[in-house]
């Protein structure tokens, strides 16, 4: 396959555009100083940069090890993909189903008409809707959409 | 004037009593703990930042349970973020495994 650098840039962007997750940064480092240190030592370049580059690349990963760990315990969804956040968000949204606005409609008219239960603090809840249970009557809902 | 007596009621459709008695221990806990702060702030960023507004309808996921309501202004008062709340009418609480 010949060596197409158009292509090469529109994947490089492509990667900086969409973040898969909050180590990305930290992953393409350790592929830089990786890729810097075995260029020193395929040229043979001086012990101390070769050295320097080690170093950095030990602290690199140390570095992930430890942000990895940090947030697989403390907030994991922040290792998942932006894709997969984005995903789930979308499902989880799309609440509003033709059912649901129905029956939400329906209910509306009926507690304007006073078909409803009072309830003044959500403390009394408990106590408020069993009183409302008891004293419902049959027919309240007749008609109602399922 | 009370905390209580400046919060706004919350309206429940008649339905709603027989639903809460089919709900487990964790379900009610969780419901109130939101009905709680919705009735402290029906604007609250946290809700509505995890709500999906139709109109002036809304709706979220509680746990295990979709909730959905709609905010009625006082009387006499203009339906705005500005207006202090009248009323929460709780339009609907469903399971969220049942679509």
């Amino acid at each position: 396959m010949p060596f197409n650098l158009e292509s090469l840039l529109s994947k490089q962007s492509k990667i900086g555009q969409s973040r898969s997750s909050v180590l990305n940064p930290l992953q393409w480092m350790t592929v830089i100083i990786v890729g810097g240190l075995a260029s020193f030592v395929y040229v043979s370049a001086a012990q101390w940069l070769i050295i320097l580059m080690a170093v950095l690349l030990s602290s690199t990963f140390a570095l992930f090890a430890g942000a990895f760990i940090y947030f697989m315990i403390r907030e994991p969804g922040t290792l998942r993909s932006e894709d997969y956040s984005l995903a789930k968000h979308a499902l989880d949204k799309g609440l509003f189903t033709p059912e649901i606005a129905n029956r939400v409609l329906f209910r509306e008219k009926k507690i304007k008409a006073g078909q409803s239960i009072e309830v003044k603090d959500v403390k009394e809840l408990k106590e408020t809707v069993g009183r409302g249970r008891r004293s419902r009557p049959l027919a309240a809902d007749a008609g109602e959409p399922q | 004037m009370t905390e209580v007596e400046n919060k706004p009621i919350l309206r429940f459709y008649a339905d709603f009593p027989d639903e809460w008695e089919g709900f487990t221990e964790e379900m009610k806990a969780k419901l109130g703990d939101f009905l709680e702060r919705l009735q402290a702030n029906p604007y609250d960023g946290r809700i509505i930042e995890n709500s999906e507004k139709h109109g002036q309808y809304y709706g979220s996921r509680v746990g295990p349970l979709r909730v959905y309501w709609k905010v009625e202004p006082k009387k006499g008062e203009p339906t705005s973020l500005l207006a202090p709340p009248g009323s929460i009418n709780i339009l609907a609480v469903e399971r969220a495994d049942e679509r």
